[in-house]
């Protein structure tokens, strides 16, 4: 089986009048996509509507050219898809295996004994063999999300839907399932939401910056990193601002003497580096010397641009709830 | 995706390092194998390159056999209960998936304990209609628990994955609900019947309400989420039962020959509700949120 084809056009998703995504529109086929963006843009929303789990109130998903307001085909897309919700739960008192094996039946793996195969074939894969007998309730946090990739894992799904698949995993596992998820990247589309920017630069073919449900940018990690060069400075001194309480800790204004809104960034944002100098993004403090932005600092100023979320539109009913 | 074989035989004579490749891991294609075989037992030097592939694919085939075997050892053993149900004919991996709910589960051994309870009290020799009221009353609404209990984003905690996996949720919920509602039914009815020589008919009289009242559960929970379906149904039962029981001239009138028929015609009302709504069960409930 290839990698499933993805096609998001214009979807919008409201929750009791709130909008959640806003005219989201986006293609993929193989390779790693991330979506990346900050608590509540809509990341999780975006993956639930290409996981069938939930439908769009306006526009269309596919997969494969599938489309899941039609039943025979939503069956059809599910059985090529492997997905992690945001909290995925499992029964408690239930063991590794057992939750894994029920998981395989409803996933469609009839036959016992490749299903049993397959069982063990991702806990090797997400380094949990030696637990398979143990249960749920003795596994720590990072575990039982290892848990829930490894039921995403089953069945060699060509769609491989990950929400948050890094959370709460210790740095080496994470390296571990960033190699893993590279190489299931050569033959499954994997679209994963993250709001770590090291995670998404390091293994992403494909970025999108979503925000108040609206995308803010499609390309690769090294393209949205270039949209910063040019407003990230370095200064030996602290520059001379001054913090407001404006909802956040961390937003100040320009440093006087520096129009507001210059380069489209009306504040800047500076901490002292772990070397002693200081980092400011946005607008330059006087004497400072140009530094070379990171993905994280790209991130940063295309959300801050991006301001408030607009209004919303009026509603309309779901196609297919 | 399957990748066809390149061409053979190869311009050189000799077979490429792809063919050895898949011929030593058993991946070559049907129709090019005994082309292979052949070219294999002519030439020493293929034979000698398969060799070497061979032996470089040996650990994986051992760890693959290896994982095999282990995950054999390390399947799901079934329990008495399930061994029973399978002997009965219900295919295995049904009663996997029956059971799978641990919310389901406790409910399911609570209904038929305390069905069971009402079953023998209900037909105790001493029993007074007040008493038979109650228990008329209350049994209906175990089944209605299970039943709510059976699927769901609060009682299922993998609720959100088995959504997104092709197993219809109509499936889901019918298989466990069934095992409720049949639990409940046959083993409380079968007692009520055993008792029957003794006692006439009103023992079973809870029975039709049980079913009717189950499946209206399900019909809600199409729309609902599945402990607020279960909460109103019990609440519109309950609050019927008193009103006829303190207005009629006789207390169990809602359980007999009218009341038994409107509980049919409910029962088919709530079933047919539940097949036209059946979709819904295959998309998230109103709890999920961003």
């Amino acid at each position: 089986m290839s990698a499933a084809a993805v096609s998001i056009q214009h979807v919008g998703k409201r929750y009791r009048g709130a909008a959640a995504l806003l005219d989201v529109s986006l293609g993929a086929c193989g390779g790693v996509v991330t979506l990346l963006g900050p608590n509540g843009a809509g990341k999780s929303t975006l993956l639930r509507c290409v996981a069938t789990v939930l439908a769009p109130d306006d526009g269309t998903v596919h997969v494969d050219g599938l489309d899941p307001r039609i039943p025979q085909e939503r069956t059809a897309i599910r059985s090529r898809l492997g997905y992690l919700p945001q909290d995925p739960g499992f029964a408690r008192q239930a063991r590794v295996f057992d939750v894994l094996d029920y998981l395989g039946i409803v996933k469609g793996l009839s036959s016992p004994r490749r299903r049993h195969a397959e069982v063990a074939r991702v806990l090797e894969a997400v380094g949990l063999t030696t637990v398979a007998q143990a249960k749920v309730k003795t596994l720590s946090g990072g575990m039982v999300r290892r848990l829930g990739i490894a039921q995403a894992l089953m069945g060699d799904p060509t769609l491989v839907l990950l929400d948050e698949p890094a959370a709460g995993i210790d740095p080496q596992q994470r390296l571990i399932l960033r190699e893993r998820l590279s190489n299931l990247g050569e033959r499954a589309t994997v679209l994963l939401s993250t709001h770590l920017t090291d995670e998404a630069a390091a293994f992403s073919q494909q970025l999108v910056v979503l925000d108040h449900g609206r995308i803010l940018f499609v390309g690769t990690p090294a393209a949205l990193t270039a949209t910063a060069s040019g407003q990230v400075w370095r200064t030996e001194t602290a520059p001379a601002i001054t913090p407001v309480a404006t909802g956040t800790d961390w937003e100040h204004p320009a440093p006087s003497g520096f129009p507001a809104g210059s380069a489209g960034f009306d504040r800047a944002l500076t901490w002292r580096t772990a070397e002693g100098w200081y980092r400011t993004i946005g607008a330059a403090p006087p004497g400072a010397v140009s530094a070379a932005p990171t993905l994280e600092d790209a991130y940063l100023l295309l959300v801050a641009r991006a301001g408030p979320a607009p209004p919303r539109p009026a509603a309309a009913a779901g196609p297919w709830r | 995706m399957t990748v066809p074989d390149p061409p053979f035989p190869p311009a050189a004579g000799h077979l490429s390092a792809v063919v050895l490749d898949r011929f030593a891991r058993g991946a070559i294609s049907a129709p090019a194998a005994p082309a292979v075989e052949v070219h294999l037992q002519g030439c020493t030097a293929c034979r000698h390159a398969l060799d070497s592939v061979a032996v470089s694919h040996e650990p994986h085939r051992m760890a693959s056999n290896w994982r095999a075997v282990v995950a054999e050892l390390d399947a799901p053993r079934r329990n008495v209960l399930e061994r029973t149900i399978v002997r009965l004919g219900v295919p295995p991996d049904t009663v996997r998936v029956m059971g799978a709910t641990p919310a389901l589960r406790r409910s399911w051994f609570v209904a038929i304990f305390v069905v069971l309870l009402f079953a023998v009290a209900a037909a105790s020799p001493d029993r007074r209609d007040a008493t038979l009221l109650w228990l008329l009353a209350l049994a209906p609404l175990l089944p209605v628990l299970g039943v709510a209990l059976a699927y769901g984003p609060g009682v299922d905690p993998s609720h959100e994955i088995t959504i997104a996996a092709p197993m219809s949720g109509f499936r889901l919920v019918l298989v466990r609900a069934t095992t409720v509602l049949m639990t409940s039914l046959v083993l409380g009815g079968g007692v009520s019947l055993l008792m029957l020589p003794r006692h006439d008919l009103m023992v079973a009289a809870w029975l039709l309400p049980a079913l009717a009242l189950s499946l209206l559960c399900l019909a809600l929970m199409t729309v609902l989420e599945s402990r607020t379906a279960a909460a109103i149904v019990s609440g519109v039962w309950l609050v019927l039962v008193v009103a006829v029981g303190a207005n009629a001239s006789d207390q169990l009138a809602l359980f007999r020959g009218a009341g038994q028929l409107t509980f049919a015609g409910l029962a088919l009302v709530g079933g047919a509700a539940l097949y036209l709504r059946r979709r819904a069960f295959d998309t998230a409930a109103g709890g999920l949120r961003s």
